[in-house]
């Protein structure tokens, strides 16, 4: 079954001398069948004088459609400038005949009418706002809720309460381009908002989709399915070519699939309308949304963008009611972006808001692990536990203290923690890892090879593999298996070849394998990854004096001893040498 | 045979389809092969998609669930699939549909059946018939038009005393579609023994209350709670009808220690404090009840049985426990006058209860199956229109002998003014 359906459609009316309005009507009526249930039609002309018998014919085309199938819903917006106040009464008394029965019906069914004409009037700087006044209570005696669209050369004065419900708008150009564009740019913006707070208001949030909307152009038939390609000419499909209408339908859902900004867009349609929701009286709304797109924001991971929100509405509305879930939220991308003071600090706001709330007890405990206080780390992430929450991630509130008992060397605990974690993950490696660790902490040297073996089974990130394979090194030569040691260090090498630590453990079991070149070799290699390492240079020392090449180990632990005082065996073996005969 | 079930409610964000996944769990049960259509405010839904679906899934019978406020979009819909092919055979029930005129079935055109008793009994017995071919001989459960042109009412159909034999809507099924709900609808029981005049259910279920098993009601919780969803909104009409079961129920609840967050409606008479607390600890967040009027005189008209101080006692002590309270009410009631509307509005203020969510008021509805609509000379409503289609009840469109359509809408003006959520109901 196809998905999807036209939820806005703009009809931009800019007939030049192509096809005849009759061959227009046949075509754009075929688009019916794949307009939503509930659908808003946008009828865009510039001279309304002009253009009303296209206008009319079309509105009653839709009325046609609508008397044929009672489970539609339309509403028909048309956008124009404020014609002469007699030509508008004339024009809308017109639409008011076609738009009649159903009122009627409507009545009849106690529901509102099935077809709602919504007129969107453009105000000229000519247009004196009694002339508007007088327009808009014509205008709503026939049902019908107007709105105001100003120009951007036009002056807003005395514009502000000329509205009078939440459902009258007035609509701020905001965009750039010829007139029609501009118009169609606006409304554009309007309706991404729109969908934005539609879905701000969701008790189920889906991700954000894209405008179900198409654009329309009258003169050539282009199609296009998002109002921004329509000034690049960057049309989806055509009216009169297509071979049959359902191709249209498959057309729209290549390209639904293919939409990758929309969410830019909506966080764009925001600022945009910052004066609109200002003149409105819908700030209000601009928080909410601001709130849940940084929420949106967070899940993408996209914590810059998601804090401008968040602190958009922490500036602008300081009694928004979910303050503690924002500031909870903002804590959580200062976490993510490792700035951990400055989550502590929004945590403690956030308290003041939700007092008790496992979620912040948790977020500290980050925080201080962040810090590398790992007692305060212990302390809150307990907190957390003995508080209880059903959306607490048990998981990693376990997983977090028991990677703080390990840093601060308390095995036993950080193994009983990491035991507890094992329930809620799926990908167990690290947990192995880190149990490994633990056994290997309390030299249970056995079980911590049994845990890292796991850990190496379990499918590991490409990035743990080395400390994986460098840890067993370690416990095989706490064992005294220098042979078995090293095959798992050249492994962790092959996987991170610039990590010291493996060269040097390798460097230490050649050395006990009496293997000193392989081993002055490995010594180099640290060295030249850390030229600083002192004992590295002594252990070159050791090998090349085991090797009888005492001349050139003398340098070395002077280099060892020049670069740290206190390594006492690089003095040991040069006193040694000294006394050696010569 | 192929059925298709649809619930389409354009004004208000889908919720689970309960009443006709209990009907689809029935019929699969009975070896037809059933798919739901759920259709809420900004569900993408065309012509074209509906072509489709009925072009790929070629029903045999497709059922509506009627509501007063959807049936225009029911019969448009089911006007094209008739058209779309004329062998499909189209059903209503549901609330509108169980009372409604036989008469109406002229008007509504496409319609063939209308279920008058227990939906999943009366469309089993309409899916058999066309099945095995005699669908054109009256059914049993439904209305119908036979080929005389007349209309027939089928016999009555017992409906099943134990609500368990009704194979569940949520377990072993794919029945309901939950990526896009909230919360879950339960019913632990159906019917109501009261004979309130406004409300259809005495009438419907003829004042027998029939329950699930506290097990099976359990089972449906976990399997539900294991997808992940914790709201829970039960929609029994008097929820703790017997109040041992509930309260096993809430020590079901808590022994499995499930963690979830309950919406339940009961009457004022039938909580005591036990109870209450009990239910706070198993996750009841909020408690609604009927309260309608708080003018003695109406209260006492509307035969609901009920008291203001049972239901200042019930609110206190639901308060007390930290569950927070809704009171349904209604104004046009039978022999209310301005002054008994302002007094309900003064009682939520007086028990502060917020006025939001289901404590905005409404005017009452007078539906097919109501004392109020069979005897509205009696109750005092007069109908302001007189050409309605049959197939619709009075609804709204009335004056009493005490309002008039201007002090309806006054009263209407002074509760919206009130709200403090811009009249967000849930339940009408």
């Amino acid at each position: 079954m196809p998905q999807g359906s036209i939820r806005k459609l703009y009809l931009i009316m800019d007939r030049g001398s192509g096809y005849s309005s009759q061959e227009f009507q046949e075509y754009f009526t075929g688009l019916f069948p794949y307009l939503d249930i509930s659908a808003d039609i946008y009828l865009i002309a510039e001279d309304m004088a002009r253009d009303f018998p296209r206008v009319r014919e079309t509105i009653k085309q839709i009325a046609l459609f609508l008397k044929r199938y009672s489970f539609y819903r339309i509403n028909i917006h048309p956008v124009h400038p404020l014609p002469f106040e007699d030509l508008l009464k004339g024009i809308y008394n017109d639409f008011f005949q076609i738009i009649n029965p159903f009122n009627r019906e409507g009545y009849l069914h106690q529901s509102v009418s099935r077809i709602m004409i919504l007129p969107i009037l453009v105000a000229e700087e000519k247009d004196d706002v009694g002339l508007l006044n007088r327009c808009l209570d014509f205008l709503r005696d026939r049902l019908m809720v107007p709105s105001i669209y100003i120009p951007g050369d036009a002056s807003t004065g005395g514009i502000k309460g000329i509205v009078r419900s939440d459902k009258e708008r007035i609509y701020l150009e905001l965009t750039g381009g010829d007139k029609l564009e501009r118009l169609m740019n606006t409304l554009g913006v309007h309706s991404v908002f729109d969908e934005l707070m539609t879905w701000a208001n969701a008790p189920v949030k889906g991700s954000l989709r894209g405008c179900p909307s198409i654009v329309l152009r009258e003169k050539d038939g282009d199609i296009y399915n998002c109002f921004k390609t329509a000034p690049s000419k960057q049309s989806v499909s055509n009216l009169y070519s297509m071979n049959s209408l359902s191709d249209l339908s498959m057309t729209f859902e290549t390209h639904e699939n293919n939409r990758n900004d929309c969410l830019n867009c909506a966080v764009e349609s925001l600022s945009l309308m910052k004066d609109t929701l200002r003149i409105n009286d819908r700030e209000k709304e601009a928080f909410s949304i601001s709130f849940h797109l940084g929420m949106e924001l967070v899940k993408q991971e996209d914590y810059d963008g998601a804090l401008e929100h968040f602190d958009r509405v922490l500036t602008g509305h300081t009694d928004f009611e979910d303050m503690g879930t924002i500031l909870l939220s903002k804590a959580l991308c200062h976490l993510r972006r490792n700035e951990n003071e400055k989550a502590m600090v929004t945590l403690e706001e956030a308290e003041r808001h939700i007092p008790s709330s496992a979620m912040i007890y948790y977020y500290k405990g980050l925080c201080e692990f962040g810090l590398r206080d790992y007692i305060e780390a212990i302390d809150r992430l307990q907190d957390a536990l003995k508080m209880g929450y059903d959306r607490l991630p048990l998981g990693d509130v376990y997983f977090y203290a028991g990677l703080s008992h390990i840093n601060i060397e308390e095995y036993g605990d950080g193994l009983a923690m990491m035991n507890r974690a094992e329930e809620f993950f799926t990908e167990k490696s690290p947990l192995y890892y880190y149990m490994g660790l633990c056994y290997l902490g309390m030299r249970d040297l056995d079980a911590a090879l049994d845990y890292l073996k796991k850990a190496l089974v379990c499918k590991p990130q490409k990035e743990n593999l080395s400390s994986i394979h460098f840890y067993l090194g370690l416990c095989y030569k706490e064992m005294g298996r220098h042979e078995d040691a090293l095959l798992d260090l050249k492994r962790a090498r092959d996987t991170e070849e610039g990590r010291k630590d493996i060269h040097n453990l390798m460097g230490y079991c050649y050395f006990k394998l009496k293997e000193y070149d392989d081993a002055i070799q490995s010594f180099m290699r640290t060295v030249e990854i850390d030229p600083n390492s002192a004992i590295d240079y002594a252990n070159i020392g050791v090998n090349l004096r085991e090797k009888g090449e005492i001349e050139k180990a003398i340098p070395m632990f002077k280099k060892a001893l020049g670069l740290d005082p206190s390594i006492g065996f690089a003095r040991k073996h040069l006193a040694e040498i000294a006394e050696e005969p010569s | 045979m192929n059925i298709l079930l649809i619930e389409i409610n354009p004004f208000i964000p889908p919720s689970t389809p309960i009443s006709i996944a209990y009907i689809a769990a029935f019929l699969r049960w009975h070896g037809f092969h059933v798919n739901i259509m759920n259709i809420g405010e900004n569900t993408p839904f065309s012509l074209h998609l509906l072509s489709s679906y009925i072009c790929d899934f070629k029903p045999g019978l497709v059922g509506f669930s009627t509501y007063q406020r959807n049936i225009l979009s029911v019969i448009g819909l089911a006007n094209y699939i008739k058209s779309s092919d004329p062998k499909i055979k189209i059903a209503i029930g549901g609330p509108q549909a169980t009372f409604m005129p036989s008469s109406a079935l002229q008007p509504m055109g496409s319609i063939d059946y209308i279920c008058r008793e227990e939906g999943e009994t009366a469309l089993l017995n309409i899916a058999l018939a066309i099945r095995d071919g005699i669908d054109n001989t009256v059914i049993s459960g439904s209305s119908c038009k036979c080929e005389d042109g007349l209309f027939y009412d089928g016999p009555s159909v017992e409906a099943y005393s134990d609500l368990d034999r009704y194979p569940s809507p949520y377990l072993h099924n794919d029945l309901i579609d939950f990526s896009n709900l909230e919360e879950a609808i339960l019913f632990t029981s159906r019917g109501c023994p009261y004979g309130c005049v406004f409300c259809y259910t005495p009438n419907a279920f003829k004042r027998k209350v029939r329950f699930h098993s506290i097990e099976r009601v359990i089972e449906e919780i976990e399997w539900i709670y294991r997808k992940g969803i914790k709201k829970f909104w039960f929609a029994d009409p008097s929820f703790s009808i017997n109040i041992d079961r509930i309260d096993r129920l809430m020590e079901e609840v808590l022994r499995k220690n499930l963690k979830i967050h309950i919406w339940l409606e009961t009457r004022a008479d039938l909580v005591n404090n036990e109870l209450v607390k009990k239910m706070k600890a198993a996750g009841v967040y909020l408690v609604a009840y009927g309260l309608e009027s708080a003018s003695k005189k109406v209260l006492e008209g509307l035969k609901k049985n009920i008291s203001l101080n049972d239901m200042r006692r019930a609110i206190k002590l639901t308060q007390k426990n930290g569950i927070d309270v809704e009171l349904f009410t209604q104004y046009g009631l039978p022999h209310e006058n301005f002054g008994d509307a302002m007094k309900t509005l003064q009682f939520l203020k007086d028990n502060d209860v917020k006025i939001r969510g289901n404590s905005n008021s409404q005017q009452m509805q007078v539906y097919f199956g109501t004392d109020v609509f069979n005897s509205c000379q009696e109750y005092g409503v007069r109908p302001l229109e007189r050409d309605m289609p049959a197939y619709m009840s009075i609804g709204r469109q009335y004056e009493t002998e005490y309002l008039s359509s201007d002090d309806l809408k006054k009263i209407r003006l002074i509760w919206e003014k009130e709200s403090l959520d811009g009249v967000k109901r849930k339940v009408s």
